[in-house]
């Protein structure tokens, strides 16, 4: 080995870039991202309890049904509410933040699932009890 | 500290994306150690006070990274052909040469034994002796006897492509 065939390797390994993924905008961008499904999620299941509302005052809706909805809403927006407390989201400015708010943000990622989950669930047995109940008292 | 984490990436960056492709080959598994590399330097970008140069700190923390990503793959290693599999990303023509012996070297490094690959893209990167000794954790005089090693075994694996 001699010291132009170093030299020649330390010219090439020098030459040698490639493109590095940009972190911080990565992370500022799930934390916009999280902050964006928030605000739909709650402005669709306010939108979702006004309708009810309106739909059992004003209209010739069911008002059980539109009760239930509501308390379905409810729960859901309340069970969001519970499960992302604590998780700081203001706090992404620094690195550790920002890496500890992105594992936060899947923990509750994966617990709102769960929540939908059985949430729908028991609308579904709900709604199924509710219909059985009409159908026997209609059919009296 | 003056130098704030995106001053550090546009100055080293080129430094810590040849530790990362001496670890990984092109493609899929380089972008994904590129990241995580990244994001270790941006998690300790904040504890780093200066007691080494930032160069050294950068390399040091993109190393063991680096070293934990290759410990993982020995355990679930890839299909060898994949490994060989050139970059799916075109080069443009005037560079295409350059970059082929870029990648050559980079595949050569792959292949050397940890601890002298280590050693190696540390010089190669132009660290003194002193310094690599501090970032891989040896004395001074094994730096010495790992590069001397290092050097001989990436010849003799350049020259045996050749032939």
């Amino acid at each position: 080995m001699n010291d132009t065939e170093w030299d020649s390797w330390r010219a090439s390994w020098a030459d040698s870039q490639g493109p590095l993924p940009d972190v911080r905008t990565a992370a500022a961008k799930q934390a916009s991202r999280h902050r964006r499904a928030n605000w739909m999620l709650f402005a669709l299941l306010g939108g979702g309890a006004l309708v009810n509302v309106w739909a059992a005052a004003f209209e010739d809706a069911d008002v059980v049904v539109c009760v239930g909805l509501l308390i379905w809403g409810t729960a859901v927006a309340l069970g969001v509410a519970w499960i992302q407390r604590g998780i700081h989201l203001q706090k992404t400015a620094g690195p550790r933040d920002a890496v500890a708010f992105l594992d936060r943000r899947l923990r509750v990622e994966r617990q709102a699932a769960q929540l939908f989950r059985w949430a729908y669930a028991a609308g579904i047995v709900a709604t199924g009890i509710y219909l059985e109940i009409c159908s026997e008292t209609s059919g009296r | 500290m003056g130098a704030t984490f995106d001053d550090a990436v546009r100055e080293h960056g080129p430094a810590l994306w040849r530790v990362v492709a001496s670890y990984a080959p092109p493609g899929a598994e380089r972008d994904d150690l590129a990241q995580d590399v990244l994001l270790a330097v941006w998690q300790a970008f904040e504890r780093f006070r200066g007691e080494s140069s930032l160069k050294t700190s950068l390399l040091r923390v993109a190393h063991n990274r680096c070293l934990t990503h290759a410990w993982k793959r020995s355990r679930s290693p890839l299909p060898a052909e994949l490994d060989a599999m050139p970059d799916p990303r075109p080069a443009p023509d005037e560079q295409a040469a350059t970059h082929q012996q870029r990648e050559r070297l980079l595949r050569h490094l792959r292949v050397l034994p940890l601890g002298q690959r280590q050693v190696l893209t540390l010089a190669l990167e132009g660290l003194p002796h002193l310094e690599i000794a501090a970032i891989v954790g040896i004395t001074v005089e094994n730096v010495a006897v790992r590069l001397g090693r290092a050097r001989e075994a990436l010849r003799r694996s350049l020259e045996e492509e050749k032939r």
